[in-house]
């Protein structure tokens, strides 16, 4: 479960990029962010993973408050970030296992889940090589892989089907689901309403450091009572706030 | 020539040049201007000593005009050298390479531009090696006006037939060789052997101007030489002759026939440099950002040998390290450096024949046993300096840049972080002071026994010294740079941390000489002293690095 709670985060004294922001995800949801460039779905993400401070409120993942218990709480979740362009001049392989090492997996476990990944994602064939030499999706699956190695209950992941190929889109999806019904949490952000419309159980809309909705897509439905498709009602409500 | 060429000129000038700093970081940009120019002042006093010597005795024969044809031949053989380094990474490896190529534009029209980017970088070196010449020439003679004119135009046209030279040579190389294939060993290579270059150069410059010139000789040399050095390099690049004498006859009809001559000769290279850029620069550079790979598959036993849980202390300062070593930048500026000291010092003892006097004197003192304290304190001393002449400690954080974030979602304590980066640099460090023990011992005789006893304490002057670069970089990381160059390079930390460890080295050796301590005082008295200092350095660490580690936000 993440529980944010009236979260406000403000740039260089005057923007707010977060304003008075709370949600609260269920285990066992896929939960999608939504919103315009700009709207502060990467703030919001950032300060649940810890990598921004909020100027108030607070944030629970698993029961564990992020600012209080900090690495208690970074053990709860797995966070791919929106740029997979990192650790670059590690192998493959030695990515993973330092990755490992910080989330202090055991040999064994590591060793089997590192083969599972990396045949799930097709994989096996490059761990040796250098993260330099992959194309755009393969840092990502990497960076995926890498996150996944610890096993964690809660998924963070900033813009994941960003240049991955249909097949490992399929997979990551696929994952996705199986980890929920297990009664896990997933929150994803991303800007393709197809895929928010196709896999999520509930999505929550930002604009301007604010939800507008929260809940879920039949919910919406309801609430603009017409048979509108997902996009129109998406930019009807982004477009009423400018 | 088009509009197109000087549209991106300009922009690519702009973007090199970076962006305009405003207010505090504007007075950090000018301290390090000004601190790197300070770092050329020796060189440029020994070069104009050297060339006021040279004038005054060409002077009595009258041939006082060689020494302009000498240092530009001398300047265009050095923009040649760097030249196809710049080149190279210019035209090939800059990460603007891959937004130009789907542009519209002819590749005459792309080199061109940075051609011309390449031109101006080459007059910051023409500043240190030509300005000086230029300059006490003209105090010297007391010229007309017009050699003003003459040396401005020569000034800036000489760097074209060497990049010309050197652009068509690299074009040539990439187009027909996979030598470019691995990237960063590439990067590496090219960069040593600049390194030692700009080494060998350095001691040549050394070399001359610090022996006394006899004018008999110089004179004998410039008049019955005709195959000199000088002769070569004006052949090796043409003009070089004619540049010379433009300014020698500033004022006739010769020095501007000349000038002319010059500008044609500069004019065709250039010209001659967009046509071979034409026929091979695309085909070059096409696909150079994709980088080789084997897809090794690795084995099962490979990953049951390499998946093995670690501490993260551990694991952490091994990734550290990867990162310094396999990082061509952080390799030349971090690691590399560590290993060249013992280079630096064979030097003077191989090429100076006077010299083996003082070096049988030295280790007469090496091994008298009453400077005994005093050497183990310089040890120790030279240990801390190295420590933070390779900056890894005072950059570590800057080096993360804006991946930074990273650290902060990964469930390792700041402190833990920290330490792994401080460890890390402590550790190369030690490796680079045992490499010049090694040395020190073997060709200065060093006593074993101090040079154990060195290596010992040194320990707890680098620890001391590693802390102090992490605290530093921590104050004032740079994060923002968009190349490893920026990171360490055009950073002060380095500079703030050297600085700081001098102060620590002056009051060591002051104490030593001053109490004139036995060897083994001298290490119990810095154990106790150094001890103390790393245990609260630590606890600072523990406490106030960590708030500040906390606080950073990107």
């Amino acid at each position: 479960m993440i529980e944010v709670k009236n979260v406000t985060k403000t740039y260089s004294g005057t923007v707010k990029a977060v304003d008075d922001l709370s949600i609260t995800i269920q285990n066992g949801e896929i939960f999608g962010f939504l919103g315009p460039n700009g709207a502060g779905k990467t703030t919001t993400i950032k300060m649940i993973t810890g990598i921004l401070r909020p100027d108030s409120g607070n944030i629970k993942i698993g029961g564990i408050d992020i600012n209080e218990k900090p690495l208690e709480a970074k053990k709860k979740f797995g966070f791919v970030p929106d740029d997979p362009n990192i650790f670059l001049r590690l192998k493959g392989v030695e990515y993973l296992n330092f990755m490992a090492d910080m989330y202090e997996v055991t040999d064994t476990d590591r060793k089997q889940r590192i083969e599972s990944l990396a045949e799930r994602f097709e994989m096996s064939s490059a761990l040796g090589d250098h993260i330099q030499s992959y194309s755009h999706g393969m840092r990502q699956k990497i960076i995926i892989m890498g996150v996944l190695i610890h096993n964690p209950s809660v998924w963070i992941l900033d813009e994941p089907m960003t240049g991955l190929d249909p097949k490992s889109s399929f997979t990551l999806k696929e994952m996705m689901r199986e980890h929920v019904t297990k009664g896990n949490v997933v929150l994803f952000s991303t800007h393709v309403l197809d895929v928010a419309e196709k896999i999520c159980d509930k999505v929550a809309i930002i604009n301007k450091g604010k939800i507008l909705f929260a809940g879920k897509i039949e919910e919406m439905r309801e609430h603009f009572k017409n048979n509108q498709s997902f996009e129109k009602m998406f930019l009807e409500l982004t477009q009423n706030e400018q | 020539m088009n509009n197109k060429l000087f549209i991106l000129t300009k922009a690519l000038l702009k973007n090199g040049f970076g962006i305009k700093a405003t207010g505090k970081k504007k007075v950090r940009q000018i301290i390090f201007i000004i601190l790197i120019s300070l770092c050329f002042v020796p060189l440029l006093i020994g070069l104009s000593v050297f060339i006021s010597t040279m004038y005054d005795a060409l002077k009595v024969v009258e041939q006082e005009g060689i020494i302009l044809s000498l240092g530009i031949a001398v300047s265009s053989f050095v923009i040649f050298f760097f030249g196809v380094f710049y080149v190279i990474n210019i035209f090939y490896f800059s990460d603007d390479v891959e937004i130009l190529l789907p542009l519209p534009l002819k590749s005459s029209e792309i080199i061109g531009a940075k051609f011309l980017v390449t031109v101006v970088y080459e007059y910051l070196t023409e500043l240190i090696l030509l300005l000086p010449l230029f300059v006490i020439y003209a105090y010297k003679s007391g010229p007309s006006f017009m050699y003003y004119i003459y040396a401005l135009v020569v000034f800036l046209l000489v760097p074209v037939v060497p990049l010309s030279i050197a652009s068509v040579l690299v074009m040539i190389i990439m187009r027909f060789t996979a030598i470019a294939k691995n990237r960063d060993r590439f990067k590496m290579v090219g960069g040593l052997i600049a390194m030692f270059g700009a080494i060998g150069f350095n001691t040549v410059i050394q070399q001359f101007t610090a022996k006394s010139i006899d004018p008999q000789q110089l004179q004998e040399m410039f008049t019955e030489g005709q195959n000199s050095m000088v002769e070569l390099m004006s052949r090796i690049f043409p003009g070089t002759k004619f540049a010379a004498l433009s300014i020698v006859h500033n004022t006739g009809v010769q020095g501007i026939v000349n000038l002319m001559i010059f500008l044609l000769i500069a004019v065709a290279s250039f010209l001659i440099f967009l046509y071979f850029g034409e026929l091979l620069y695309f085909r070059g550079v096409i696909g150079i950002s994709e980088q080789a790979a084997k897809r090794k598959k690795v084995s099962r036993e490979e990953l049951g040998k390499l998946s093995v849980l670690q501490s993260k202390l551990k694991a952490y300062t091994i990734k550290e390290l990867k990162l310094l070593f396999r990082t061509p930048i952080y390799f030349m500026n971090c690691v590399l450096i560590n290993f060249l000291f013992p280079i630096f010092m064979l030097i003077p003892l191989l090429t100076q024949s006077e010299g083996e006097s003082e070096l049988e004197s030295i280790k007469a003192i090496m091994n008298i046993g009453i400077f005994d304290g005093i050497i183990v304190v310089v040890g120790f001393a030279a240990a801390m300096l190295i420590s933070t002449i390779n900056s890894i400690t005072s950059t570590s954080i800057s080096r993360e840049g804006q991946n930074l974030y990273i650290s902060k979602y990964l469930p390792v304590s700041y402190k833990t972080q920290i330490l792994a980066k401080a460890l890390s640099g402590a550790i190369v460090s030690f490796i680079g002071v045992v490499t010049i023990l090694v040395s020190v011992t073997v060709f200065l005789e060093l006593p074993l026994y101090l040079s154990f006893m060195i290596a010992g304490i040194s320990l707890f002057g680098i620890v001391c010294m590693s802390f102090i670069g992490v605290m530093i970089d921590l104050f004032h990381p740079k994060l923002n740079w968009d190349n490893e160059q920026k990171a360490v390079k055009q950073n002060l930390n380095p500079l703030f941390h050297m600085l700081l460890a001098t102060i620590f080295c002056v009051a060591a050796i002051w104490a030593s000489i001053a109490f004139f301590f036995s060897a083994l005082t001298a290490c119990a008295v810095i154990i106790f002293a150094f001890g103390v200092i790393d245990f609260l350095l630590y606890k600072l660490i523990a406490t106030k690095g960590v708030k500040l580690f906390s606080d950073i936000e990107v």
